[in-house]
């Protein structure tokens, strides 16, 4: 079962690998996040009804999405706001996507439980990744 | 390892591989969008997590 849980880290970071200029990295990441929560809902519910994670177990899970969803949105509105407002280089959405990762990271139950962990993980995999796509996108300074 | 646990493993095998692609298809589906066609699906996407949220805890 690990293996495929690798597999699923492994597509989540090449999801942020691709990208163009530094706006549409962030967008794209962020997008990103949101299909990895959505499959990573769905995987812990599979879980709950095999028995595999208990209800302290998936309730750790759910506020994690809810928290990592709640800070992605607010992430998204403030790359589009910055976007509007004209900035288009690296350095104007790098900062936002720090605040994204601080915002989970403030929030978020900690979460010492190994199965827990390992869903959570292709989740974490794109969030971290925002930064990167945006670093190596192309036409922005 | 008997039948029935074989076969929870088995289901639980197949939703991470069902996720794993649907992971890829979200990739290719975003190459022919616009950045605000993008925008309009990841938020429906959220919307869409939130309530799944709430169904999860309801299980």
């Amino acid at each position: 079962m690990r293996k495929f849980q690798s597999l699923f880290v492994v597509v989540a970071l090449f999801l942020v690998a691709c990208t163009t200029d530094p706006y549409k990295a962030a967008i794209k990441g962020s997008s990103d996040v949101s299909q990895a929560v959505s499959s990573a809902i769905k995987i812990t519910a599979s879980y709950y009804s095999a028995g595999t994670f208990n209800d302290a177990q998936k309730a750790t899970a759910a506020k994690y999405f809810t928290i990592v969803t709640d800070c992605n949105m607010t992430f998204r509105k403030s790359v589009v706001d910055v976007h509007n407002a004209g900035k288009t280089g690296v350095q104007a959405f790098l900062p936002i996507a720090d605040g994204f990762v601080s915002c989970v990271k403030n929030s978020a139950p900690v979460v010492s439980d190994q199965k827990v962990s390992n869903v959570l993980k292709a989740v974490d995999a794109a969030m971290n990744g925002i930064s990167l796509a945006i670093s190596n996108a192309k036409g922005g300074q | 390892m008997d039948a029935k646990e074989l076969e929870v493993l088995i289901g639980i095998g197949f939703t991470v591989l069902d996720e794993v692609i649907a992971m890829i298809k979200h990739v290719k589906g975003q190459g022919s969008l616009t950045t605000e066609q993008i925008v309009a699906m990841a938020d429906a996407q959220d919307l869409k997590n939130k309530e799944d949220i709430k169904a999860l805890l309801a299980l």
